[in-house]
């Protein structure tokens, strides 16, 4: 724990230095124009008219000092100095930028209920200029379009007298969807719609709902534009979704790296337009020192009366090498599946049977077996998640999996696993942009098998049914699957994890976190045993333009520890991930 | 028989008997009058002199004659509460009199030699009313003279010796006028403090505006020589006006003078005069010098003014049908409306502006007309100004006017015309003075060089409906190597009853308006010239008071693309013609459009056929807008058809050969078809039309995307904000927009070549394998 507090101590001196105003200079921003005080950024365009350009004739080539004056103060005033000054010296202007003003209230005249003018942030305390009036603008615009304004009329002002932005907003009225309609279908069924859409008819207008169909039908590959357009009818909204299809097949070669796997190469293959129905078809290899494996499936809308409804066959061949084995494998089963939105969730099942053929070439496991096996899924994340993915700051995703066979039906043993798991993230204070999140995920895992015990017949059981912890996605204060109970896995499990993030203070959109993880596993089915294996650090989460950027320090402690738990090592283990999320 | 011989010793007999009778009768008539002045004087004179219902007593009369010889009398006649009261004319007196003197008729002469005369009267306002009557016309020099012979023929019989005359309440007025009166209070001293010889009189008005007061020196002893006999003091102080001027007035038979010199004030204005007055009968010359300083306008100060006025004169006329002629020469100081402005103006022009203008004036008066109330309109006055022009290398300029007034009604008229002219002959000098008042002549105005002519004739005076109307041309020829300017335009200015707003009238033609834009690059949007609208500084006052001025316009180009916008971009410039109107309720109306002309950039041309702007009604200036804009790609060519608003323009594509709406902007942006795209740029494109679709891209939006490669798109449909990312030269990006839309998906792409994209993305987790997260280089292609 001290290192712990020593890391956070040198991590809020970090922050602190780092968000310290750099000190003020004297700067040139081009021969005659010198700022005496403050900074001044001006792009290309904004030097033109301030400095002259040598780019061009003689025209351009100086302007005069009055109209550099002049345009250097409208440009200081548009961020939010309002009072410059300046003086002349033989052929140079000199400027004082002077204070800078800064936002001190917020405001709605007239008073729009609808706007939690509290929740906003980044507003009071930052600089009076047009940035913040954008922002303040196109938070209120996305407030009312989300709480089912579909026309509002936005206008924001800042005043310099009394320093603050006043927002006049007009909402309108509030509207229902009353109807969606879809242009440049083509040829395709307008059933297809129903498990892209968020919309539902009758419910208030969301603009990110509106947003989640479109890229939805972008995701999947079948459109290459979509787009919704709504218009407003008094108390109604008309949705129109305008549509172009692409050509239904894609072959793809790419080569890569991943937190797994470094490096690999994928060669694939898709059919998204089987039919009218949107029926897919996908095929691909996947190669890499850890795993190599073809996989080919298939989702086909051929259910009349249920849109929603698919049938999913699939096979996959491979080989994988992880630590404590190596398998190779072959899958092939049918599911039966749906995609549809209820209860303001995107709800995703799929169940059906699957037969396999495993040889454990090396670590616990069958050597040689085959078996079938059940397999069934249902995923479900909220619309407010999917929405604000890429942000990780709200929503919540929860999932329940389950696997089993029958030694009755092409198996020699009988086993059911059980995974269940559960994340919430919490905007504390729903503050826009949040400012701290507390992030919360909880995983639950049974292995029921019988009879199975630890040591005589675990070799019997397939390693998919073998949990094995410890890594990033559970407890991060070990390696990953270092918690295997000597090779042989646990068969129960149950794990709480939590994140504690600062969003949207540091430059840059660095998100430090403070992180804590607890878990139990059992060696027996449905039984948990004693140690409680807990993690606590703290990491730096990067929202880049290429993906979110992880790393996080924690260090693994075992409470209630015993002879089981000696081979674990309680140390610092250090993550670094890349598009992975908590 | 014998003719009748006159018994002439009869005759005479008879005539001196009627003669001594007559003589007795006279003699016994003064006798009695002299013993009975007051029967004598009610029933001789009274009548004659009063009316019936006047009524006259007093409480004490006393009237002694004693002779001193058989041709002189020594009269004392005093009387003590005298009051004369008649009701219509009003005539009210309450004063006591006295009067002592000598009578004596005959040799040398019949003087009345008054050695003493006083009337005192101060316990009650003494009232006269004039009665109505018919008043003889008489030229002045005839009302002069009357009041001259008056004075003569009183200076012939009457000296009077000492006077003491106090009225403290003297109400003058007439029937004619409805009673109203004027009040004055009266004293009059001979012999006078100042001169012996003199009598001196102070009339000083009571209650009236302007406060009057009037001393006089008469010496009756220089009456009839020429000399001046009278010398007056005048002040007259008003609210905002007064005078103190000294006047003498001398007088024969053939003409009468008068010098009057002083001071006079109105307002701030201030003034000396020094005139001369002879007057015939035959005419009336008026000359004289004027002073006149803080005189409103371009000249506040006037020295040296000389001026002459002379004007015929017609016996039983007032002043005759004929005008008067007026002259005036006189230097004006040339005053600049800011001090250390002409400093300025000769440093820039390197010459120098005169201190002085010589100012003529010459014209008709007719002084006769200036207090006529005929309904038939007559003229009053009709001069022509002149000034002397300024010439230098930096400017031409002259001023003259004329001035016309009128009388109708008995209200004055007037017309003053202006006719002002000005040429700025090198634009440069004129840069150089409005930047050394902080007025900016921006780039690419600043390195022109021309003429610029301003000429104006105007009636500066309101018409019927109280309006000032000043109509001015205004001629702008200037030009550089590259860039030129030759506009023409009328203006007029009105400016209404109250003067609290002026509205001006424009008419601007355009012959040639060529200008190099400014070396921007479109990439990184255009640089804003104004403040943002929505930062207040203070807050919006109450323009109720200010002064408003109203502009209306219409400007046109006098040929199709007489505006050429010169920038590297377009080729050979961007040609527009302009016909707009702006109405006076406010409206601008018009259409401003674009001749075809070409639009390079980052190797792309897209060729504008046209483009308009219509104007019209709207408060947001979101007009309407419509054009067709063509681009051809290596295989397409794609047209873009405009509609809709500048913000919210609705875009059209079509192409030949024929292309679904995707693929001809998959061919705008990146010259292939969607098939030929990788999914990342598949999916740009779709993006892409969403924000069309919704209108999000402007057309300057629309060319930099069509002219740059673009690495990424990502668009907000809520807030209709774009951001984009796009390559440009020499391997560097630039990024558009300002924020990072939240996407709704886990995956991120970015193009690394035309069919190589870098993909990172999160896969949740599987059955076989939990959530992952991977970076890789793809290559696809779509069939």
């Amino acid at each position: 724990m001290g290192e712990f507090r020593t890391l956070v101590f040198l991590f809020i001196g970090l922050v602190i230095v780092w968000s310290a105003p750099p000190a003020a200079a004297e700067r040139r921003i081009c021969p005659q124009v010198r700022i005496k005080d403050g900074r001044l950024d001006l792009n290309a365009n904004e030097k033109v008219l301030v400095c002259g350009s040598e780019k061009g004739s003689d025209v351009w080539k100086t302007v005069p000092l009055s109209q550099s004056e002049y345009h250097l103060r409208t440009y200081l005033q548009n961020r939010g100095y309002p009072n410059p000054t300046f003086e002349r010296h033989g052929s140079e202007l000199w400027v004082w930028t002077g204070p800078r003003l800064t936002v001190k209230h917020l405001k709605a005249e007239p008073p729009a209920p609808m706007l939690d003018l509290s929740r906003k942030r980044l507003v009071i305390g930052y600089p009076l200029a047009s940035e913040i009036l954008d922002d303040v603008t196109n938070w209120a615009e996305m407030e009312l379009r989300s709480s089912g304004y579909a026309c509002p009329n936005v206008g924001v002002q800042g005043q310099a007298w009394d320093q603050s932005v006043v927002i006049n907003a007009r909402p309108g009225e509030r509207t229902l969807v009353r109807r969606l309609n879809w242009e440049g279908r083509e040829q395709l069924h307008p059933s297809v719609l129903a498990r892209y859409s968020a919309v539902r008819m009758g419910e208030p207008y969301d603009v990110r709902e509106s947003q989640l169909t479109t890229a939805r039908l972008f995701a999947d590959g079948l459109f290459q534009s979509a787009s919704i357009q709504a218009r407003c009818d008094g108390p109604h909204a008309d949705l129109v979704l305008k549509t172009s299809v692409g050509k239904p097949r894609l072959f793809s070669f790419g080569f890569g790296a991943s937190t797994e796997e470094l490096i690999f190469i994928d060669i694939g293959l898709r059919n998204s337009r089987l039919d009218n129905r949107a029926s897919s078809f996908t095929t691909l290899l996947h190669a890499s020192q850890l795993q190599q494996n073809l996989s080919l499936s298939a989702e086909l809308f051929s259910f009349p009366f249920w849109p929603t409804v698919f049938w999913g066959p699939r096979f996959r061949v491979g080989r994988e090498y992880e630590r404590d084995y190596e398998v190779v494998n072959a899958r092939a089963g049918a599911d039966i599946g749906r995609r549809w939105d209820q209860l303001k969730a995107r709800w995703h099942a799929r169940g059906g049977p699957t037969l396999n053929y495993v040889n454990t070439v090396t670590g616990v496991g069958p050597s040689e077996t085959s078996y079938l096996n059940w397999e069934a899924s249902i995923t479900a994340a909220s619309h407010i998640y999917e929405f604000y993915m890429r942000d990780q700051s709200r929503g919540w995703l929860g999932r329940l999996d389950y696997r089993g066979q029958r030694s009755e039906i092409g198996s020699n043993v009988n086993v059911d696993r059980f995974d269940g798991s559960f994340k919430y993230l919490w905007n504390i204070n729903r503050y826009s942009p949040p400012l701290l999140v507390l992030a919360s995920r909880f995983q639950g895992v049974a292995v029921n098998a019988n009879p199975i015990d630890l040591s005589t017949k675990r070799d019997l059981l397939p390693v998919d049914y073998r949990i094995f912890w410890g890594g990033n996605e559970n407890l991060r204060g070990f390696a990953r699957h270092r918690l295997n109970n000597g090779g042989l896995g646990f068969l129960s499990g149950a794990y709480a994890g939590f994140e504690f993030r600062l969003v949207e203070v540091l430059p840059y959109n660095v998100q430090p976190f403070l992180l804590s993880d607890f878990g139990q596993l059992g060696r027996k089915r449905l039984t948990l045993d004693e140690p409680l294996f807990t993690s606590w650090g703290l990491g730096l989460r990067w929202a880049s333009p290429f993906g979110t950027l992880r790393g996080s320090a924690a260090k693994g402690e075992i409470l209630n520890g015993d002879l089981s738990t000696l081979a674990y090592e309680q140390e610092w283990v250090y993550f670094l991930s890349f598009g992975q999320e908590f | 028989m014998n003719p009748r011989v006159l018994d002439w010793p009869a005759i005479f007999r008879f005539f001196g008997l009627l003669v001594v009778a007559l003589l007795l009768a006279i003699t016994g008539f003064f006798y009695w009058a002299a013993t009975h002045p007051g029967s004598a004087w009610k029933t001789f004179v009274q009548p004659r002199i009063f009316s019936r219902d006047t009524q006259i007593k007093t409480a004490s009369a006393t009237f002694n004659v004693t002779k001193i010889s058989w041709r002189e009398w020594k009269v004392d006649w005093i009387l003590t509460g005298l009051q004369i009261h008649r009701q219509s004319p009003a005539l009210s007196v309450t004063a006591n009199a006295k009067l002592t003197g000598t009578l004596r008729i005959w040799k040398p002469n019949t003087e009345f030699h008054i050695t003493g005369a006083e009337f005192i009267s101060e316990t009650a306002p003494l009232i006269y009313e004039s009665p109505p009557g018919e008043s003889k016309p008489q030229s002045p020099f005839q009302m002069a003279n009357e009041w001259r012979q008056t004075l003569l023929q009183l200076n012939r019989y009457v000296r009077i010796d000492m006077l003491n005359l106090s009225i403290h309440d003297l109400q003058l007025g007439s029937t004619a006028k409805g009673g109203q009166r004027s009040r004055w209070k009266i004293s009059g001293q001979k012999p006078s403090a100042i001169d012996p010889l003199a009598s001196i009189f102070v009339i000083e008005g009571l209650g009236a505006d302007p406060a009057t007061k009037v001393t006089s020196l008469i010496r009756m002893d220089q009456f009839g020589n020429g000399s001046p006999f009278l010398k007056t003091e005048i002040e007259l102080s008003a609210k905002e006006w007064g005078t103190k001027s000294q006047i003498e007035v001398g007088a024969t038979d053939a003409q009468i003078t008068a010098t009057v010199k002083g001071q006079i004030q109105y307002g701030k204005i201030k003034g000396g005069l020094d005139s001369q007055l002879v007057m015939t009968q035959a005419q009336m010359a008026l000359k004289g010098k004027t002073d006149l300083e803080n005189v409103p306008g371009p000249v506040p100060e006037i020295k040296g003014l000389d001026w002459d006025f002379q004007v015929p004169l017609s016996d039983n006329q007032w002043f005759g049908t004929q005008p008067g002629r007026v002259t005036a020469v006189g230097p004006l100081s040339l005053i600049f409306v800011k001090k250390d402005i002409r400093d300025v103006l000769e440093t820039a022009c390197k010459c120098k502006f005169p201190d002085r203008l010589n100012a003529r004036v010459e014209g008709s008066l007719w002084p006769g007309n200036i207090m006529q109330r005929s309904e038939i309109e007559q003229p009053v006055a009709n001069v022509k100004v002149n000034l002397d022009p300024i010439q230098n290398s930096m400017m031409q300029m002259s001023l003259n006017g004329q001035f016309t007034v009128i009388n109708r009604g008995g209200k004055l008229h007037y017309w003053p015309v202006v006719e002002g002219q000005a040429k700025f002959l090198d634009f440069q000098i004129v840069k150089a003075v409005l930047e050394a008042n902080h007025i900016l002549v921006p780039s690419p105005f600043d390195v022109l060089n021309g003429t610029i002519e301003v000429s104006s004739k105007t009636a500066v005076t309101p018409n019927e409906n109280g309006v000032i109307t000043i109509p001015a041309e205004v001629k702008v020829n200037l030009s550089s190597p590259s860039q030129k300017i030759v506009m023409n335009s009328t203006i007029q200015a009105l400016i209404p009853p109250g003067r609290k707003s002026v509205e001006v009238y424009a008419n601007l033609n355009i012959d040639d308006f060529i200008i190099e834009l400014p070396p921007v690059d479109p990439i990184h949007g255009l640089p804003k010239l104004v403040t943002d609208s929505r930062l207040l500084g203070k807050p919006a006052p109450i323009v109720d008071d200010d002064f408003k001025v109203r502009f209306i316009y219409d400007v046109r180009t006098s040929k199709p693309g007489a505006i050429r916008l010169l920038s590297k971009l377009a080729r050979p410039a961007i040609p527009v013609s302009v016909d707009v109107d702006r109405t006076r309720a406010g409206d601008t109306r018009g259409i401003v459009k674009s001749e075809p002309f070409e639009l390079s950039y980052m190797h792309r041309t897209l060729f504008v056929d046209g483009l308009r702007l219509i104007l019209d009604d709207r408060e947001t200036a979101d007009f309407a807008v419509d054009g067709r804009l063509r681009m051809e790609q290596s295989q397409y060519k794609v047209n873009i058809i405009v509609s809709g608003t500048i913000r919210s323009p609705l875009i059209k594509l079509t192409s030949e050969p024929e292309l679904g709406r995707s693929d001809i902007i998959s061919v705008i942006l990146y010259d292939r078809t969607s098939d030929q795209l990788v999914a990342a740029d598949r999916e740009t494109v779709g993006v892409f039309d969403s924000a069309v679709a919704d209108r999000a891209i402007g057309l300057l939006g629309l060319w930099v995307f069509a002219s740059t490669p673009i690495r990424s798109f990502h668009y907000n449909p809520a807030t209709k904000v774009y951001t984009a990312t796009v390559q440009l030269a020499e391997g560097t990006t630039a990024s558009l927009g300002t924020d990072w839309e939240e996407a709704a998906q886990v995956e991120v792409r970015k193009r690394v070549t035309k069919r190589w994209v870098l993909t990172a993305s999160w896969k949740p987790g599987t059955e076989e394998r939990s959530q992952t997260g991977k970076l890789v280089l793809q290559w696809e292609k779509r069939f």
